[in-house]
């Protein structure tokens, strides 16, 4: 009961996008689409849960003047890892995406969990906070993606919802990204305190 | 546990280690992925290739004048030529590749790589198909908003004027590709 508490915290609670505010950039940047925006957030989940697990690991070895230092090297080695497995076998999402992969290592949120979660709880812990972090990151940018997409081009998921003629162009563009994002997080917080 | 202490030996060992360690995962994954990483990529060329150039019996890679190119055969005819460009949009630079037949009418093209928005300027891998084959390599092409008599990708010009600068760079190279690929094919033989 207790480790789902750790899942849906990521999820909900402190969800990243949402209420945490954190990672802004990709979550911006990449939710043109709703294909693109959980993609980004499942690449981001896969670093989250890695660098989580070995950071928690080696927390104790590490000492506290140059642990964000020996962060960013693991965090930065498993983005790498990413992007080498998708030139290789997700060409197509790479064509896409790739700009935007190498971005995952100054995510806030990835350094955010290291330092606040991983460096002090157990590994198995860490990884179940990775994997709700990552989660609720992927959610938050799926559905920013499917607004914005539904708006600006009138399809979900590249299913045509009504003709794209009467697409909002706006919602494509960056201010769009900021509109939407405001939205979202007012009906969050609308829907928080009445629950 | 108790964490280590701030130590000088410490923290040159702790990040000495971790920067090693890490720098094996990377040597490994690249090594490990090197190999699909580069089918990858010439699968998806090759893909794009046939479905812009006519049917063909051998294909010819080369580069002519800094520009990858390649030529077409069916038995020891030239039938078409595809030659890349790059230019830049509103999202950078990006690559396509266009398909001509011998004689100079464009039959096809195809974006190889971009980072336009998508919605907008990302539009170009199909917008163009209507206006731009089987127009001529001796044509400059332009927007209808720069004089010519091509319709830009709505609320995309920026992207639109790239593809069309694209277009028109491979159109000048086309006379002497097309000599040259000529010659080579004499030299097969």
């Amino acid at each position: 009961m207790n480790k789902l508490k750790i899942i849906l915290n990521g999820i909900i609670k402190e969800n990243p996008t949402f209420v945490l505010i954190l990672g802004m950039c990709p979550t911006l940047a990449t939710t043109t689409s709703a294909i693109n925006g959980m993609s980004m957030g499942l690449a981001t989940t896969f670093v989250l849960i890695c660098s989580n697990i070995l950071i928690s690991a080696v927390r104790n070895l590490v000492p506290d003047k140059v642990h964000i230092p020996a962060y960013i090297v693991i965090i930065a080695s498993f983005v790498t890892v990413l992007q080498l497995c998708m030139e290789a076998y997700l060409p197509d999402l790479n064509a896409t995406l790739g700009l935007f992969i190498p971005l995952i290592v100054v995510n806030c949120i990835v350094l955010g969990r290291a330092e606040a979660y991983a460096a002090n709880n157990n590994v198995f812990d860490s990884a179940l906070d990775g994997i709700g972090m990552g989660l609720g990151f992927t959610l938050a940018l799926t559905i920013l993606g499917c607004v914005r997409e539904l708006l600006g081009t009138g399809k979900i998921f590249n299913f045509t919802i009504f003709p794209d003629d009467y697409g909002m162009i706006l919602f494509i563009l960056a201010p769009g990204a900021f509109i939407t994002l405001g939205l979202l997080i007012a009906l969050k917080n609308h829907l928080g305190t009445k629950g | 546990m108790k964490r280590v202490k701030d130590t000088f030996t410490a923290m040159v060992l702790s990040l000495t280690l971790i920067s090693l360690i890490m720098g094996g995962v990377l040597a490994l994954a690249y090594e490990a992925t090197q190999e699909d990483r580069d089918n990858a990529q010439a699968l998806s060329t090759q893909e794009k290739l046939k479905n812009i150039l006519p049917e063909f019996t051998a294909l010819l890679d080369t580069v002519i004048m800094d520009t990858p190119v390649y030529g077409a055969y069916m038995g020891d005819t030239l039938v078409g030529v595809a030659i890349t460009s790059v230019s830049s949009g509103y999202g950078g630079k990006f690559k396509v590749m266009i398909s001509y037949k011998p004689d100079g009418e464009i039959i096809d093209y195809a974006v190889l790589e971009h980072n336009e928005t998508p919605g907008l300027g990302a539009k170009m891998d199909t917008w163009f198909k209507k206006s731009i084959p089987g127009r001529h390599a001796i044509e400059t092409f332009a927007v209808k908003k720069d004089g010519g008599d091509i319709d830009a990708i709505t609320a995309a010009t920026i992207s639109s004027r790239g593809f069309l600068k694209a277009v028109n760079n491979a159109d000048g190279l086309f006379s002497n590709i097309v000599k040259e690929l000529n010659v080579q094919e004499g030299g097969m033989e």
